[in-house]
Parts: C-alpha cells; sequence; structure tokens
C-alpha cells in the first residue's frame, strides 16, 4: 500500500513536533524540516505529494517553497500555515497553485481534514481521519 | 462557493448585470431589496424602518441615531448569514468590509454612463430623482464605512457600462471569477464564520454602545469602543456579560479605544 509523503516546514520546533505524529497517525509518511533552505533542497531531491509549509521564515519564505515545489511536481498539493495570514497574501497562494491556506493557530484536526483531501484528491484512497 | 459582490450607485444597471451573472454561474441572486426581506423576516422589523436606515445614513447632528445603527448591523449580519454556505451574486451598496475581509469574494464596482451619472457635488434640486438616489447612496457609504463608494482602489474589478453593455459586463465578471485567487479555501472559510460571529456580537450591543466595533477569531470576540474608557468599567462588565453568553463565544476582550495606545 503506497502512503502519501508529506513535508512538514516550520522554523517553531514546536509546531514539527507536534503535527509530525498527528499526521503520521493519518497513515501519511512525514518529513520534518525547521530550516526552509534545508528543505528546498529535500524537494528537489524527492518530490513530495503534500508539502505544509509556514510563510514567514529566515531565508527562504512559504511562498518560495510553493513555487519551487510546484516547478517539481507540478501535482503536488502545497498547503500553507501562517501566523500572518490576510486576504491578500490568501490570494496570492491560490494564484501560486497552494491547494489551501489556514491561519495560526489552529487545531490539529483543521490540518488533518485538509491533508485528507489533498490525499484523497491525489488518490489515495486508505488514508482518512480517525 | 465564491461570492460575488456588485457594488453600485446605480441600482438599475448593476441589478441587470447581477442577474446575468447569477444565472450564468448558477449562483443565488441577492439584490439590496432581498436583503431587506430576509433581515425583515428574520428579525420581525418592518421593511419600511429597514430601508430608512439605508436610506438616511446615521450623523451626529441627528439626535437619536441608535435605531439606524442597529438595523444597520442587522443588514450585515443577514448579509453574513446568506453568504454562508451559498454562492452567490449579491447586488448593492452595504457589507463592503464584510467583503474586503474574505478573499474568495470578487469586488466588483460598476460605473454607469457619465450622462445618467451624478457627481456626488452636484446640488440635489439640479439632478433627477434616478440622480438624487445616486448621490444619495455615495452619501450614505461615505458615513457608514468612511470610504469613497467609486473608489476604484477598493475593488477587484471595475466595470464602465460606457464602453460595455450589461451583458458584456456580465461575461467579464464570470472571466475573471475563473481565477484562482478567487477559490475558497478553509482561511477564507473560517473569516466568514469570524466575521458572521462579529456581525451578530455588533448588532446585539450596537444599541448600548454607539461606534462599537467588533472583532471575532475562533470564539474570541474583541470590542472596541470610545465608551470602554477607564471611567465605564461598569458598562464594559455588562456588555461582556451579556455576550460570554452568545452562542460560539468563548472568550470577550473589551477594549476602550485609548488602552489601544496605552504603555506604547
Amino acid at each position: 500500500m503506497k502512503r502519501p509523503t508529506v513535508l512538514l516546514i516550520d522554523d517553531e520546533p514546536i509546531v514539527g513536533q507536534r503535527l509530525k505524529g498527528t499526521l503520521e497517525k493519518l497513515g501519511c509518511e512525514v518529513d520534518v524540516f525547521q530550516d526552509p533552505g534545508k528543505a528546498l533542497d529535500r524537494i528537489r531531491e524527492k518530490g513530495f505529494d503534500i508539502i505544509v509549509t509556514d510563510v514567514m521564515m529566515p531565508d527562504v519564505n512559504g511562498i518560495q517553497i510553493l513555487e519551487a515545489a510546484k516547478a517539481v511536481n507540478a501535482d503536488a498539493k502545497v498547503i500553507i500555515i501562517t501566523g500572518f495570514a490576510t486576504s491578500d497574501l490568501a490570494r496570492e497562494c491560490m494564484e501560486k497553485g497552494a491547494f489551501d491556506m489556514i491561519a495560526k493557530p489552529f487545531k490539529p484536526s483543521d490540518l488533518r481534514s485538509m491533508v485528507v483531501r489533498a490525499a484523497t484528491e491525489m488518490g489515495f484512497t486508505d488514508i482518512q481521519e480517525r | 462557493m465564491s461570492i460575488v459582490a456588485i457594488i453600485s450607485r446605480h441600482g438599475r444597471e448593476s441589478a441587470a448585470i447581477a442577474g446575468f451573472t447569477a444565472s450564468r454561474l448558477g449562483y443565488r441572486l441577492v439584490l439590496m431589496e432581498d436583503l431587506v426581506k430576509s433581515a425583515a423576516q428574520r428579525f420581525q422589523i418592518s421593511e419600511a424602518d429597514l430601508f430608512r436606515a439605508l436610506k438616511e445614513p446615521p450623523v451626529l447632528q441627528r439626535l437619536n441615531t441608535k435605531p439606524l445603527r442597529k438595523h444597520i448591523a442587522l443588514l450585515e449580519q443577514t448579509l453574513c448569514e446568506l453568504m454562508a454556505g451559498n454562492q452567490m451574486v449579491f447586488c448593492g451598496y452595504l457589507g463592503y468590509p464584510i467583503f474586503h475581509e474574505i478573499s474568495h469574494v470578487l469586488k466588483v464596482l460598476v460605473l454607469a454612463h457619465p450622462a445618467a451619472e451624478a457627481h456626488p457635488t452636484t446640488p440635489p434640486e439640479t439632478t433627477s430623482s434616478n440622480g438624487r438616489g445616486q448621490v444619495r447612496k455615495g452619501r450614505w457609504f461615505q458615513r457608514v464605512y468612511n470610504a469613497r463608494l467609486d473608489d476604484p482602489n477598493l475593488y477587484d474589478l471595475t466595470l464602465n457600462l460606457d464602453h460595455m453593455s450589461t451583458e458584456e459586463a456580465a461575461d467579464v465578471i464570470v472571466n475573471t471569477l475563473g481565477q484562482q485567487r478567487f477559490r475558497p479555501m478553509t482561511y477564507s472559510m473560517n473569516c466568514m464564520g469570524n466575521l458572521e460571529l462579529a456581525c451578530q456580537v455588533k448588532s446585539t450591543i450596537v444599541d448600548q454602545v454607539p461606534d462599537v466595533e467588533v472583532k471575532a477569531h475562533d470564539g474570541t470576540v474583541y470590542i472596541y469602543a470610545k465608551a470602554f474608557k477607564r471611567g465605564n468599567r461598569r458598562k464594559a462588565l455588562q456588555i461582556k456579560e451579556s455576550v460570554m453568553h452568545m452562542e460560539g463565544v468563548n472568550y470577550v476582550e473589551v477594549i476602550g479605544e485609548k488602552e489601544l495606545f496605552e504603555g506604547m
């Protein structure tokens, strides 16, 4: 059974720690990065199915991650999580091909729903919210 | 669940565009009259009172502006409720701040033929009744939202009917709505929920606290008003108590305008 590969990028360690388990319980294979530059290298090395990324990070921002991810794999689903959500940012993300966006703080169940929706759209039938 | 908001002082022309757009998209059409009817039914208020609130903006010179503020708040609450879960084309001049907050709302300004357009500075006696209505809507918008209705910077799309028919205008709207940026997402849907709660709270307390502004985020409600300055703590507590019991409210923060700048 093929599992969806998920890359989680946030410069705050607590975010990755909390969400990794949540997504693994769904049946996803999860990689976590705090350094967006290293995450970018990993994306170019391995095309992920789903990428969950913060926006405001040092050196490389979430929009650059989004663009790189779509360039490597146009079908990749990119979910934006941000503490600085605005209507303009939301529109920019959607225009650049983001799958969804949510403002921080959010409940882990909100992210679970988005990941399940993304995985289902990509044809992963064995993934579901528990 | 995208939404189109057509804002214009030209009721007849923009209603025609809204009708064509709604029918092409298969969306629900909501005109100002429909909004008033829904609000009247929902809150058991006379339609005439609600129409009055849309004609007479609350101004300081008038002695009793509370009913007008209340009715505008109820109309905005109804608008939020109609938007929730609906693909909708709205046409009117109410609700601009609500639309501004939601990224999947396509905001359209419709300008009509210059011959039919009355400038806000034109004396009312020199314009037709249609022209007077247009001037009145502009003044209402300015006083209620502190913005110029015809300011293109407030909109995603400006359509000038001097250069196209109402049907062509509808085509432009339908094509523009196809852009990815107007696609609903979790964030924008949550914004709608937050706005709906903020409007509910505002319409509940606006007759007790004039000039109140309300924001909501995930069940936390922030109430801003000059009335909550230090000397009026009791009123702030009363308001907090009454709002705490409302459905969907987890926490209430009451903020006097002055306090925002304290400690800076």
